[in-house]
């Protein structure tokens, strides 16, 4: 031990602190951390056998006790510092001994905060190789959570006996907002719009005439159009985060929908997506093929698509303006392909999905893998839009060919063309008249 | 011509009064809520949170009465409520100074007690009716000076005494009171019309209520009817009618009637509007076809897209939320450069000081 | 990422667990199908009975096993990762197939494929089904003590699935109940289902034998 006495005294208890924590953890590699650092610290050694019973792994709460000790230290400097000033005229010795006080608590906190990141680290290994289990268990929880539904019979939710249920998916960079106006067009007198923000807030609306009538959840359910239940909910959607996975939407529309009460053997979903919303909903009519009766996509991109491999690969090295493919919803895709790493974070998104994966592939694999759930696609009416500019070759961002899945073959039951207007005419498509009559004659059906 | 100085003074005059009148119209833009009251702010704050469920029957510069929204045809009576002025202003406060003007705007909205309604008896305020609905759609209606029973399947062949029928107070005075009715099942709308002392009451189904208007029989109850221009009476949404000539006024489906029913937006139904220079004139000049404004305003999205540093490809949806003649919320939404949306923003237009109006820019989420 | 916690001895308490679910599911579910195919030769009123309470049991069998086999799956695989990572190896974890492809792994529609692919004789199956259904029964015990172990001794490190963790185990533990619920009145009932299958069968075999 070569530290000064005065700081010896403090990293006593802080030697005692690690090794509880590293014990009690009973992780090998927060023990590696910590003994990676701890010779810097230069105080005695992190020699504890772990506990052999659990592992408790809170890097907030290792990370937090380490901020004490660096306040502590600074704590400590503070004293010392007043106790110097206190001398009236300080010797060479008191000046040295200050220093040498100073410089030892100052070399301790650098290596504190050494060990914070060693601590980041190992959480981000962890992380990044269990994320992809996270998906998996939520579904299996929704699965039981239906089956529950199933057994009472009876399922919760302030929407639990509307038959006929909207839901509207928008595509990347964006959010329902359009849709919104659209599906306010398409909806008839009566109908109750529920939009749902990106921050999980729900407006509650009654169509009257052209504009929809704003109503707290109490009051809507004093209207008679709520207590009828005869009437179509629209369910217009922000997904939480603006560029997450087709998965991550899924699993998430599955909860909510759960929650209103939406996902029952009565209630018959009709989704509707734009661009990468398509996906989503595909994904989300894959999954709960038994709750779903149509899709309609205008704008999809079921191919793989320049943009999504662009954007995924371009904006690694220098970034594009007007596109965030690095943006991070808590996904990992079990395909290696559908990745990439963001900050030290490996996980999925739009982006890594369109530039890794067609829908064709999933198809297939569900046919092969699963006859039956890809009979229950076939079941469903899939229709997909496609926009286009004069030539009908493309809306400006996707082929007419990706919008109209024509790899997923006899799947999609009917495939339409609308000329769209604008420069890039994909971004007019959630609005073009055409397709919010389609929106229309869909939910009538 | 021979030169004359007047002309000249009058050509300079004219100038500085189309630049002046340029000026007016000239918004300062600012980002984020207005920061102090004002009587519009306040008769906006006031619409939001309660005048869009429930019927707003009186205002004034103290208090504010309604009679709260019947939405179910198991409503079996008018019930009222009020709030002052100052109840208001305080129930709105938090907007002032929030950091999250769209969470605190929506929180404020969906407030299920929102201590802004305070119980009127119809005895405290002397022309509220008490009316109360029976079964087989008999209406039990008392005001100050007379009681009577009304069986609405009497009243017009178009309902029956099974019809599912909910009824709301739209309209009261002194001298009367309007009753909108609407099936639930069919959503077919009636109107009831009655004088004070209930000598004279009249059910008129919607699609009737134009011929019946312009055929004069609606004069008996013209004072009970709003004013709302110097001639025009308020009839239904959208619609009003002439006190003069009778004549029943439609608002084009290009345009928008705010709340009150006096003012008119001029293109204010297109979506997206015009960008520039935006126009409200009276009820009155609209539907005579002058042209004389109430107020003019312009706006900018490229502006408030570089205010608000938004990359986009241009706008896509440029609405009239709310109105009146010196107060105009809109909301804006702007597409991506290529893909998606770029961001998008409600704009509150403050008129009322005409030297100095002002756009807050401010997204409060109201689509 | 948030805090985990977890049992050390968890994963093996599960692969035992869920290697004997497999194993047993698999022969009482085709058992069930099979049984449920054959019914469909009956009528009379009990017989139309068992019928209905066999399609109700092979849906009920087929979505809980389909679900809790999937969870436990997950939660072993999830530990399993974090020990590999904490022996500082860099493997990748193993795909846990898509949702879809477990779903139908313990479908109605996959054991009446292998029904086809490898019929069993009806006398082999009557025979044994009290047996198997006792095996899946005590089976069940096991499978429940490791999903009650897992539910007080784990937590996950994602808001996600800790936000509907504490409403899903008491789901769990009514699912799993309602599942020894089911096996006990099939083991109850299982003599008159077989008598059943062996009265109808035998009047079958008669009347074949007649007509030759």
């Amino acid at each position: 031990m070569t530290r000064e006495p005065a700081v010896n005294e403090v990293l006593i208890l802080h030697l005692f602190h690690a090794n509880s924590v590293v014990q009690r953890c009973g992780s090998s590699l927060l023990r590696d951390a910590f003994q990676k650092v701890w010779p810097d610290v230069d105080f005695g050694n992190i020699a504890v056998s772990l506990n052999n019973e659990k592992i408790i792994f809170d890097a907030a709460e290792v990370n937090d006790v380490i901020t004490g000790w660096i306040k502590g230290m600074e704590t400590l400097k503070d004293k010392e510092f007043v106790k110097f000033k206190e001398i009236d005229l300080p010797s060479i010795e008191d000046i040295s001994q200050y220093r040498s006080i100073a410089f030892d608590i100052d070399d301790v906190i650098d290596a504190y905060h050494r060990l914070k990141n060693e601590v980041d680290l190992v959480e981000e290994k962890f992380g990044n190789k269990v994320r992809v289990y996270r998906s998996p268990l939520r579904q299996a929880l929704n699965d039981i959570a239906l089956l529950y539904n199933d057994m009472k019979d009876k399922t919760e939710g302030d929407f639990s006996d509307f038959e006929n249920v909207s839901v509207y998916m928008h595509g990347i960079e964006s959010d329902g907002e359009k849709f919104f106006d659209s599906a306010l067009e398409a909806a008839d007198e009566g109908d109750i719009i529920i939009r749902e923000n990106r921050d999980g807030e729900k407006e509650h609306f009654i169509v009257e005439g052209d504009e929809p009538k704003k109503y707290t959840v109490k009051n809507l359910k004093e209207e008679d159009e709520f207590k009828n239940k005869d009437n179509r909910i629209h369910y217009v959607y922000d997904s939480e985060d603006e560029n997450e996975h087709r998965q991550e939407t899924s699993d998430d529309l599955t909860e909510k929908l759960m929650e209103m009460g939406l996902v029952n053997d009565a209630t018959q979903i009709d989704l509707f997506g734009h661009s990468y919303g398509g996906r989503r909903s595909f994904q989300f009519a894959m999954d709960h093929p038994d709750h779903v009766q149509s899709v309609t996509s205008i704008g999809a991109p079921y191919d793989t698509n320049i943009l999504g491999t662009v954007a995924n690969a371009i904006s690694e090295a220098i970034g594009i303006p007007f596109v965030s493919p690095e943006e991070y919803s808590g996904y990992q895709d079990f395909n290696t392909e559908n990745r990439r790493t963001d900050d030290g974070i490996i996980h999925s998104n739009v982006y890594t999905d369109m530039s890794s994966e067609k829908m064709a592939d999933d198809i297939n694999y569900l046919k092969a893998t699963s006859p039956e759930v890809y009979q229950k696609l076939q079941d469903i009416d899939i229709m997909a839009a496609a926009g286009h500019a004069g030539l009908e070759l493309y809306d400006g961002l996707v082929s007419v060919g990706s919008q109209h899945g024509e790899k997923l073959g006899d799947l999609i039951d009917e495939r339409l063309s609308y000329q769209v207007g604008g420069f890039i005419g994909h971004l007019s498509e959630t609005r073009d008249e055409e397709f919010v009559e389609l929106i229309s004659e869909v939910n009538q059906t | 011509m021979r030169n004359n100085p007047l002309i000249g003074v009058f050509i300079l005059s004219l100038t500085f009064l189309l630049v002046s009148c340029d000026e007016h119209s000239k918004l300062t833009y600012k980002e984020g809520f207005p920061a102090e009251y004002s009587p519009a702010l306040t008769d906006f704050m006031g619409y939001h949170f309660v005048g869009m469920n429930d019927n707003l029957l009186s205002s004034s510069r103290d208090h504010y009465i309604y009679a709260e929204r019947n939405g179910s045809f198991e409503d079996k009576k008018v019930s009222y409520f009020q709030y002052t002025t100052e109840q208001l202003k305080q129930y709105y406060k938090p907007m002032f100074n929030s950091d999250q003007p769209q969470e605190t705007f929506d929180k404020l909205f969906q407030k299920e007690d929102k201590e802004l309604h305070h119980t009127i008896e119809t005895a405290e305020q002397g022309h509220l009716p008490d009316i109360k609905k029976e079964t087989g759609n008999r209406l039990t209606i008392e005001t100050a000076s007379s009681k009577k029973e009304v069986s609405l399947a009497s009243e017009t062949k178009q309902i029956s005494k099974d019809d599912e029928i909910r009824f709301n107070l739209v309209s009261s005075n002194s001298e009367g009171f309007v009753l909108h009715l609407q099936n639930s099942e069919t959503k077919v709308d009636y109107y009831l019309f009655a004088l004070q002392d209930l000598s004279d009451i009249a059910v008129y189904e919607d699609s009737d209520l134009d011929e019946s208007g312009e055929a004069g029989e609606l004069e008996p109850f013209y004072p009970i009817l709003d004013d709302v221009g110097d001639n025009y009476k308020k009839l239904k949404p959208g619609q009003v009618i002439n006190a003069d000539t009778n004549q029943v006024q439609k608002v084009a489906k290009t345009d928008v009637m705010s709340e009150d029913f006096k003012y008119i937006y001029v293109d204010g139904n297109e979506d997206p509007l015009k960008d520039g220079k935006q126009r409200i004139l009276r009820v009155d000049d609209y539907f005579t076809g002058n042209d004389k404004t109430e107020a003019v305003f312009k706006i900018s999205f490229k502006k408030i897209a570089k205010e608000l540093d938004f990359r986009t490809s241009g706008i896509n949806k440029a609405k009239v939320k709310y109105f009146n003649k010196d107060y105009i919320v809109l909301r804006l939404s702007y597409d991506g450069k290529i893909v998606g949306k770029a961001g998008a923003v409600n704009v509150i237009a403050d008129l009322q000081d005409k030297e100095n109006p002002t756009a807050y820019i401010v997204d409060l989420g109201w689509e | 990422m948030e805090a985990f916690q977890f049992d050390k001895g968890m994963p093996s308490d599960i692969f035992s667990a869920t290697a004997k679910m497999d194993s047993l599911f698999d022969v009482v579910f085709e058992q069930m199908v099979y049984f449920g195919q054959e019914l469909d030769r009956h009528t009379g009123k009990a017989a139309n009975q068992m019928k209905k309470n066999m399609e109700e049991d092979i849906d009920f069998f087929s979505k809980a096993s389909f679900s809790l086999m999937t969870f436990m799956e997950m939660v072993k695989r999830f530990i399993t990762s974090v020990d590999i990572v904490d022996e500082g190896a860099d493997l990748d974890p193993p795909s846990g197939g898509t949702r879809a492809e477990r779903e139908y792994w313990y479908s109605a529609a996959k054991a009446e494929e292998e029904i086809k692919v490898d019929p069993m004789p009806l006398d082999e199956a009557t025979a044994s089904y009290e047996s198997n259904l006792q095996d899946f029964d005590e089976m069940l015990t096991g499978f429940s003590k490791a999903l009650d172990n897992i539910m007080d001794h784990t937590d996950f490190p994602w808001g996600a699935v800790n936000d509907i963790w504490p409403e899903a185990k008491d789901k769990i533990a009514s699912v799993i109940n309602e599942f020894e619920h089911r096996v006990e009145k099939m083991i109850k009932d299982s003599e008159d289902l077989v008598k059943e299958l062996e009265r109808v069968d035998n009047l079958i075999s008669q009347q074949m034998g007649h007509a030759e």
